[in-house]
C-alpha cells in the first residue's frame, strides 16, 4: 500500500477530495515522504480504508466525517490531515487556504456543509463498522 | 582550558545566564560561560526576508519551514508542553532527553540545551512584580527596582502605559512605544475601553503587554517588521533574544564561551570550584576551574547540578510551576473576514484579574491571534471531517483569540524534585517530579478560568474551548532552592549564594519562594543581574 503508485494514486484521491486540484509532484513527494517519516501505516484496518477510497471515491467524505466525530486518533485520517498540511504548504493553492471575506451566500454554504457532515458522520461509522 | 583559573564561570547560557554573564563581564571579571550551545542550522538561513503572507504565496519551500524536514511540525498526538514548537525552533530541545531525562507521568517541563536557552522561545512578556510580589518571592525590592531598569535598557522593551502598566513593565524608564495591534487586537481593545468601568470595578485592567521588541532603531537591530514570523525566525533582531548578549560578549576580552558542554556537577576546593561537565557529543568529560561559580541552568538543571555534587540521591526538593492553560475564543464581530497584512505574533493585549486590588495573586491572560501557525495545526482537534473543518477553520481563524493564561503559584499540594540513580542514562541519573495540586488549589485555578470567561464575554469574546498542556506548560519553574536567611543545604542566601558553599551561587529561578501569575522572565533576568552584582 505504500508503493510509489499507490502512495500518487491516493493523493490524487485526497486532493480531488480536499481542494477540486490535481496534486503538484512534489506535494505526491511530500505524501511519500510524511507517511513513510511519520509511521503512517501500522493498522490493517487503515489499508483497507485506503483500498476502499481508491475503489470507491465517493467513501472518502463519509470516512473523512466520521473519524472526524468518532476517532480523531484514526491513522486514516492522519494520512489525510498529511495530504492537507502538504497542500497548504503549496504556493500553487495559496488562494484556496488564504484568509478571506466570506460573502453571505458562502456562509450559507457552510452551515449546509456543517449540516450535512453530520449525516455523513452517521453514515460513515455505519460504513467503518462493517470494513 | 583545564589549567586556566577563571574568575566567575557561568553554567547556562538562558536569559538568567546571559543577564548574569553581562553584568560580570562589565564589572571586568574573567567570566567562561560552558554551556549546551545547541543551534539551529537547518531552517534559519531558509526563511526569505518577506513577511508570512507573501512567503505563503511565492516561497517553494516553504513546506520546510512550517512542516518541517521530518514533518516534525505536523501535530498528531495530544497537545503538551512545548507543542507550539515550530520546526525552526525545535533545536531548542536538541540533547534534551538524553542528557536531560525527566522521569514523571504529572510533570512535563520543557528545557533546553541551546544557545540562549529557553530564551530562543520566550514570548517576549516583560512584567515587573509588585512589591507583596518580590517580598512573597524572597527578593529584595529596592536591588530588583533599580535592577529592572538596567535589564530594560539592555534589552530593549516597547508597550504603552495604559492601564496594564501597573502590572507590566511599563513604567520603566527607556521605554519605547508599543508595536501596533492587529484587527483581532484592536477589536478587544476597543471593546474593553466600552465597558472598562464595569471591568475595573470587578478587578480586571486589560492593556497593552510590554514586550522585549524593539519599536525604535537600535544598533545592529531592527524595530519590529510586522513579519508574522515571530514564531520561526528572529532574522531582524527585533526581538530579544538571549544570544544576541552573548555574540556581543564573545567579542569582549574577558569573556569566552564554550558550547557542547552538559555540566555535571562542581565542588569546591580550597582555591574556588571545579566544575565537571561532560562533551555533549563525545561524552568525554571535561573539567573547568574558577573562583566562584554562577549556576544559571534553570531551575530543574540547576537542581540536578546541586544534588549530584552533594551526592544527594534521596532528598525531595520543592517544586513550583505556574498553572497554565489556554482558552482559545472566538470574536463574533471578525468572523469570516479577511486579516490585516502587518501583523503580529506575539500577545496584543494583556487582561490582568487583580481580584483583591493590592497587585498580590494576580493572574495574567496574555491574548494572541491566530494565522501563522496554520490551518492544519488546528484540525485534530477539529470534530469535523478534514474538508468540512478546514473551510469551517478558514470562516473562524480571523476572529480566534488564544488566551494563554497564568495562575500564581504558591507552594502547596504534592510537588517535588528528586534525583535518582539510574545507569542506563548518560549521567548517571535521571530526574523524578511528581506535580499535583491540592484541592483548594484547583478550586481556585476554575474559579479564575470563569472570572476570565466572564470578562472575555465582556469584551465580546466568547471561550469556545479549554486546552489543558498539562502541569510543566508555562515553562516556569522556580522554588527548589528557596531563598532563606539561613545558611542551609537547599536554600539560598538573600545574595544569591548557595547554603552550605562558599562560592557557589544561583542566577536563576530556583530561589523564587512564589511565582506570580505573570511572565516571569523578565524578573529572572533583574535577579541575575543582582546576583551577578554581588558574586
Amino acid at each position: 500500500m505504500n508503493n510509489p503508485d499507490m502512495l500518487s494514486r491516493e493523493m490524487h484521491l485526497y486532493t480531488n477530495y480536499l481542494i477540486g486540484a490535481h496534486p503538484t509532484q512534489l506535494a505526491i513527494k511530500l505524501f511519500a515522504a510524511g507517511v513513510a517519516e511519520r509511521n503512517l501505516l501500522t493498522e490493517k484496518r487503515t489499508i483497507r480504508m485506503i483500498e476502499c477510497c481508491i475503489k470507491y471515491p465517493a467513501l472518502i467524505g463519509f470516512f473523512d466525517a466520521a473519524t472526524g466525530m468518532f476517532e480523531r486518533d484514526n491513522e486514516w485520517r492522519k494520512r489525510l490531515i498529511l495530504a492537507f498540511a502538504i497542500l497548504e504548504t503549496q504556493p500553487e493553492y495559496y488562494s484556496l487556504f488564504r484568509p478571506q471575506n466570506f460573502s453571505f451566500t458562502d456562509k450559507i454554504m457552510l452551515l449546509l456543509q456543517g449540516a450535512g457532515s453530520l449525516i455523513r458522520a452517521i453514515t460513515g461509522k455505519l460504513l467503518l463498522w462493517m470494513i | 582550558m583545564d589549567d586556566i583559573m577563571w574568575d566567575v564561570i557561568v553554567v547556562g547560557s538562558g536569559c538568567s545566564g546571559a543577564m548574569a554573564a553581562q553584568t560580570l563581564v562589565e564589572r571586568g571579571l574573567k567570566t567562561l560561560m560552558i554551556d549546551g550551545g545547541a543551534k539551529d542550522t537547518q531552517y534559519q538561513q531558509l526563511i526569505p526576508a518577506k513577511n508570512f503572507l507573501e512567503i505563503r504565496e511565492t516561497f517553494r519551500e516553504q513546506y520546510r519551514i512550517f512542516l518541517g524536514d521530518r514533518f516534525e511540525g505536523i501535530p498528531f498526538g495530544k497537545i503538551s508542553t512545548g507543542e507550539h514548537l515550530t520546526p525552526p525552533r525545535r533545536f531548542m530541545t536538541k540533547w534534551v532527553q538524553e542528557f536531560l531525562p525527566v522521569v514523571s507521568d504529572t510533570f512535563f517541563p520543557l528545557e533546553s540545551l541551546a544557545y540562549g536557552g529557553l530564551g530562543n522561545g520566550w514570548g517576549l512578556g516583560c512584567c515587573i512584580f509588585s512589591k507583596k510580589e518580590l517580598q512573597a518571592c524572597g527578593l529584595p525590592v529596592q536591588a530588583m527596582q533599580e535592577s529592572y531598569e538596567v535589564v530594560a535598557k539592555r534589552i530593549g522593551i516597547s508597550g504603552e502605559r495604559d492601564d496594564a502598566a501597573p502590572y507590566t513593565a511599563a513604567m520603566v524608564s527607556s521605554l519605547q512605544p508599543g508595536v501596533e495591534m492587529d484587527h483581532n487586537g484592536r477589536n478587544l481593545y476597543a471593546n474593553y475601553q466600552a465597558k472598562k468601568h464595569k471591568l475595573n470595578r470587578c478587578g480586571f485592567f486589560a492593556g497593552r503587554p510590554s514586550l522585549a521588541l524593539i519599536t525604535q532603531p537600535t544598533p545592529g537591530r531592527l524595530p519590529y517588521q510586522y513579519r508574522d514570523l515571530d514564531f520561526y525566525c528572529d532574522n531582524d533582531k527585533s526581538a530579544y533574544r538571549p544570544w544576541l548578549t552573548l555574540d556581543t560578549l564573545k567579542l569582549k576580552n574577558n569573556f569566552l564561551y564554550i558550547g557542547n558542554q552538559c555540566a555535571l556537577r562542581f565542588e569546591e576546593t580550597s582555591s574556588g570550584v571545579t566544575l565537571h561537565a561532560l562533551h555533549l557529543d563525545t561524552q568525554q568529560p571535561q573539567t573547568y576551574r574558577a573562583r566562584k561559580l554562577v549556576l544559571a541552568c534553570g531551575v530543574l538543571g540547576t537542581a540536578r547540578m546541586v544534588l549530584r555534587s552533594f551526592d544527594d540521591y534521596s532528598t525531595r526538593l520543592p517544586l513550583l510551576s505556574n498553572p497554565y492553560s489556554y482558552l482559545a475564543a472566538i470574536q463574533p464581530a471578525l468572523l469570516g473576514r479577511d486579516t490585516d497584512k502587518r501583523k503580529i505574533g506575539f500577545a496584543q493585549l494583556s487582561l490582568f484579574y487583580d481580584k483583591y486590588g493590592d497587585q498580590s495573586d494576580v493572574p495574567m491572560g496574555s491574548c494572541y491571534s491566530y494565522r501563522a501557525m496554520m490551518i492544519f495545526h488546528l484540525l485534530k482537534e477539529s470534530p469535523l471531517g478534514v474538508k468540512t473543518a478546514y473551510r469551517f477553520l478558514q470562516f473562524l481563524m480571523p476572529s480566534f483569540t488564544i488566551i494563554g493564561l497564568f495562575h500564581p503559584e504558591k507552594s502547596g499540594g504534592d510537588k517535588w524534585i528528586q534525583l535518582q540513580k539510574n545507569t542506563m542514562r548518560v549521567t548517571g541519573d535521571e530526574l523524578h517530579a511528581c506535580y499535583r495540586l491540592s484541592d483548594t488549589e484547583k478550586h481556585i485555578i476554575r474559579d479564575t478560568e470563569k472570572k476570565f470567561s466572564w470578562a472575555l464575554r465582556q469584551l465580546n469574546c466568547y471561550v469556545l474551548k479549554k486546552i489543558d498542556p498539562g502541569h510543566g506548560a508555562s515553562i516556569h519553574y522556580g522554588g527548589t532552592l528557596p531563598f532563606s536567611d539561613k545558611n542551609e543545604r537547599y536554600r539560598l542566601l538573600p545574595d544569591g549564594r548557595l547554603g552550605d558553599t562558599k562560592n557557589v551561587y544561583v542566577a536563576d529561578g530556583s530561589g523564587f519562594r512564589y511565582l506570580p501569575g505573570k511572565g516571569i522572565t523578565f524578573s529572572l533576568m533583574a535577579n541575575a543581574h543582582r546576583v551577578a552584582l554581588g558574586v
